[in-house]
């Protein structure tokens, strides 16, 4: 009797348990949801051939502008203005959520056909969703200008290249500058912006500040040590650059096959010298880090793109003029984000219209103004802006042999990236252990690069 | 016995009662199906499958998925945490709330004990997104109200959220928070459901408040505890929103020292594209729960048996 009173209860639990999981399931799929400015509704335009002054008709329109940067939309919003002008009958919804969220949002919208009419985001993150004809081709005439001699450089139009063809219009990119504060550099004698990466870390020693207590106050260095996504492994695939080195390596030039580089010997020191720095109290992942301790005078040095002054100017201006930004010794990853049209998109003839519009170099120059991040186009002068905007001095003047990597164009790269970015801060959070340990840390480095090889062999990517 | 010989004998007018109550449960019924049932069964076919977000059914692969996860070092230090969350949410939400549920049901009444009732109840009636901002914040090294406190009495600054085992802790304490509210309410009702005369009886018979406490209400309270048990087991499994929304600033965040089965799983479908492994993961979760709730039941009911 009691056997099957307790099958009934545990027919009632499980009934009970399939009920609430699946709620709980629902939280992993909360992320995107079709919010303001999602388009309804399949379309009947495909690709525009050519530009074409009547691409927006005469009857009333929405285009929806989806992005990862919301520091953007005024520039997007300006845009949409001034094309208005031409364009009466062309209304725009600008949206922007954070780059993560975003992200997470195209990846049900761009299936579901709900995404906006123009999406701002990075070839590579797009090509699952070019492999499934998701995302309509460049029109030919916007394809010829990208792929134009001097247009854009060589690096932005392979960051836009997958599988041997050009997909969207670049729009903006980014790149890394050290920005550095010249107040504490000057309190601390150090006469030079630093030169190579052990400059960096030297400087990082003098310009570190701690209380009588011994608790650091003001890092020399502010360090990638936590965030979400990739952008722990990013950073350090940057700093690995000064060290000659990329995170995975190309067997041979186009053959589509890669192996992790980031585990020899510059790859085990450059992860030494995290240590260290945190051992020796250069940094700690208990203060302030990022722009934000950078604006708030909490860090001497950190690097990131070039978005970062005009938020200074308009979060800390007491700073500007107190700080410089110089250029990576030895290179840097360019990304670039680029325009795109998903396939099926209502109004693609006008979407495509607008983003030829953003092409313009008064659009352009208006979107570094507005944002600080860099404008795609290199065939615009910059001459004038630079003099007037001398911080952006570190990202528009690089050293001889400047080399630029871009993202490697295989689908998979951001799982081996993000994966890897939770290795590193895992580490990082560990450095009382690690510190001084170079064997140690070289077997973390190899069975991490074990990883990232598996995940390349798992993609048919593997050239070991 | 055909089923209908049993309501041959119910008058007309009751027997269309309840065909009426059941269609106007059927549209719920439905919607349930369609919105929870199917995708729940649908994350079992997936699972068996190497299936992209945007590239589904791809290839058949048997368990592949399942035995490639018991090798992940991001789902056993997934499931690690998650249980360790898990129990120290269940057993500290659970007996904080049947300590105030006492207090409440037995000492403390009329006004008072309304008030503090919902002082306790607050927190679940404020969603789960801006209590974490408001804890992000509480937890911070450097101006966080609970180092100031702790410091008080002469306690050093705690990196609530940038030390792996502390963060931990910080996700523990900010969540039996959220949880106790709920649990105690619920156990409030079920104490005082009890019959007074049981209790009275007790007190006649000499038992102390304790005696009358562990050997009259605990057991009769049997039932709801285990509801709540239940219910805060399947909850703590299914931590998510408070670990994603501490990660959520750049810099900074437990995201990656936290890593919860939900998390990884939501990581795994929705950032790397792997829908059939994360639909294996989520089986791996729906087993885990099944399984301890199972057991749950047949303790519980054991000793009450007893």
């Amino acid at each position: 009797m009691q056997h099957l009173r307790f099958g009934k209860h545990l027919a009632a639990g499980a009934a009970l348990l399939i009920a609430v999981s699946a709620c709980g399931g629902n939280n992993a799929s909360a992320g995107p949801t079709t919010g303001p400015g999602a388009t309804g509704g399949p379309a009947a335009t495909g690709p525009a051939g050519t530009a074409s002054a009547d691409a927006c008709g005469t009857e009333p329109v929405t285009l929806n502008v989806w992005g990862g940067y919301p520091e953007i939309d005024a520039a997007y919003k300006k845009a949409g203005d001034d094309f208005k002008a031409t364009h009466p009958n062309v209304d725009f919804i600008v949206f922007s959520t954070d780059l993560r969220g975003f992200e997470q949002k195209l990846t049900t919208a761009l299936p579901s056909k709900t995404a906006g009419e123009v999406v701002i985001r990075t070839t590579n993150f797009l090509a699952r969703f070019i492999d499934q004809g998701l995302i309509d081709p460049l029109p030919a005439d916007i394809k010829a200008e990208v792929t134009a001699d001097g247009a854009y450089a060589p690096e932005v139009v392979k960051d836009n290249t997958y599988k041997d063809d050009v997909w969207g219009m670049p729009i903006f990119t980014g790149g890394t500058g050290i920005y550095y504060n010249t107040d504490d550099y000057a309190a601390a004698s150090i006469t030079t912006p630093p030169a190579s990466l052990e400059d960096l870390a030297a400087n990082a020693r003098k310009l570190a500040v701690k209380d009588g207590s011994g608790t650091l106050t003001k890092s020399g260095w502010s360090l990638r040590l936590s965030g979400q996504g990739s952008g722990v492994a990013e950073k350090f695939w940057i700093l690995l650059i000064q060290k000659g080195k990329t995170l995975i390596r190309e067997t041979a030039e186009g053959s589509g096959k890669w192996v992790a580089e980031y585990d020899g010997p510059e790859g085990q020191a450059l992860l030494g010298m995290y240590m260290d720095l945190l051992k020796e109290g250069v940094d700690s992942p208990n203060i302030e880090h990022d722009a934000k301790a950078f604006e708030t005078k909490q860090t001497a040095q950190f690097l990131r793109e070039s978005w970062v002054i005009n938020e200074i100017a308009a979060t800390a201006p007491d700073l500007v003029g107190h700080y410089a930004t110089v250029s990576p010794p030895v290179g840097d990853i360019l990304t670039t984000e680029s325009m795109f049209v998903p396939a099926g998109a209502a109004n693609a003839d006008c979407a495509w219209e607008f983003i030829r519009f953003m092409r313009e170099p008064e659009q352009q120059m208006n979107l570094t103004k507005v944002s600080g991040w860099l404008l795609a186009r290199k065939d615009i002068d910059l001459t004038q802006f630079l003099s007037e905007n001398p911080t952006y001095k570190g990202f528009l003047e690089h050293p001889d042999n400047f080399q630029l990597y871009v993202t490697p164009p295989i689908a998979e790269f951001d799982e081996i990236e993000t994966k890897l970015a939770t290795h590193l801060v895992d580490a990082y959070a560990d450095y009382e252990n690690l510190a001084g340990k170079p064997d140690a840390i070289k077997g973390l480095l190899d069975d991490w690069a074990k990883e990232t090889n598996d995940i390349l062999s798992a993609n048919g990517h593997y050239g070991g | 016995m055909h089923p209908l010989a049993a309501i041959r004998g119910v008058p007309r007018r009751s027997w269309m009662r309840w065909r009426f109550a059941y269609l106007v449960l059927l549209p719920t019924l439905i919607l349930f199906t369609f919105l929870r049932v199917v995708p729940t069964a649908w994350a079992f076919v997936m699972s068996f499958f190497e299936w992209g977000l945007v590239k589904p059914a791809e290839k058949f692969v048997g368990l592949d998925n399942y035995i490639q996860l018991l090798g992940d070092k991001n789902f056993q230090t997934a499931f690690t945490n998650t249980t360790v969350f898990a129990v120290a949410t269940t057993v500290l939400s659970v007996v904080l709330a049947l300590v105030l549920a006492a207090f409440l049901a037995r000492v403390v009444r009329g006004r008072t004990g309304g008030l503090i009732e919902l002082l306790y109840f607050a927190p679940v009636l404020v969603p789960m997104v801006p209590v974490t901002l408001g804890w992000r914040e509480i937890f911070n090294y450097n101006h966080g109200v609970l180092n100031a406190f702790l410091g008080i009495f002469g306690v050093n600054r705690v990196p609530w959220l940038s030390d792996p085992d502390m963060a931990l802790v910080a996700v523990i304490i900010l969540s039996v928070w959220k949880q106790v509210g709920y649990n105690m309410i619920i156990l409030i009702v079920g104490m005082r459901a009890i019959p007074q005369i049981y209790e009275e009886a007790g007190a006649v018979d000499g038992a102390s408040a304790w005696q009358r406490f562990r050997h009259i209400t605990m057991p009769l309270l049997a039932p709801v505890t285990l509801f709540v048990i239940v219910i805060t087991t399947i909850a703590s499994y299914n931590v998510f929103t408070q670990v994603y929304v501490l990660a959520s600033d750049v810099q900074g965040s437990p995201g990656r020292l936290v890593r919860v089965i939900v998390y990884d799983l939501f990581e795994n479908g929705f950032r790397f594209f792997n829908m059939g492994y994360a639909a294996a993961e989520a089986v791996y979760l729906f087993l885990i729960i099944m399984i301890l709730t199972l057991v749950q039941f047949r303790f519980l009911r054991g000793s009450r048996a007893e």
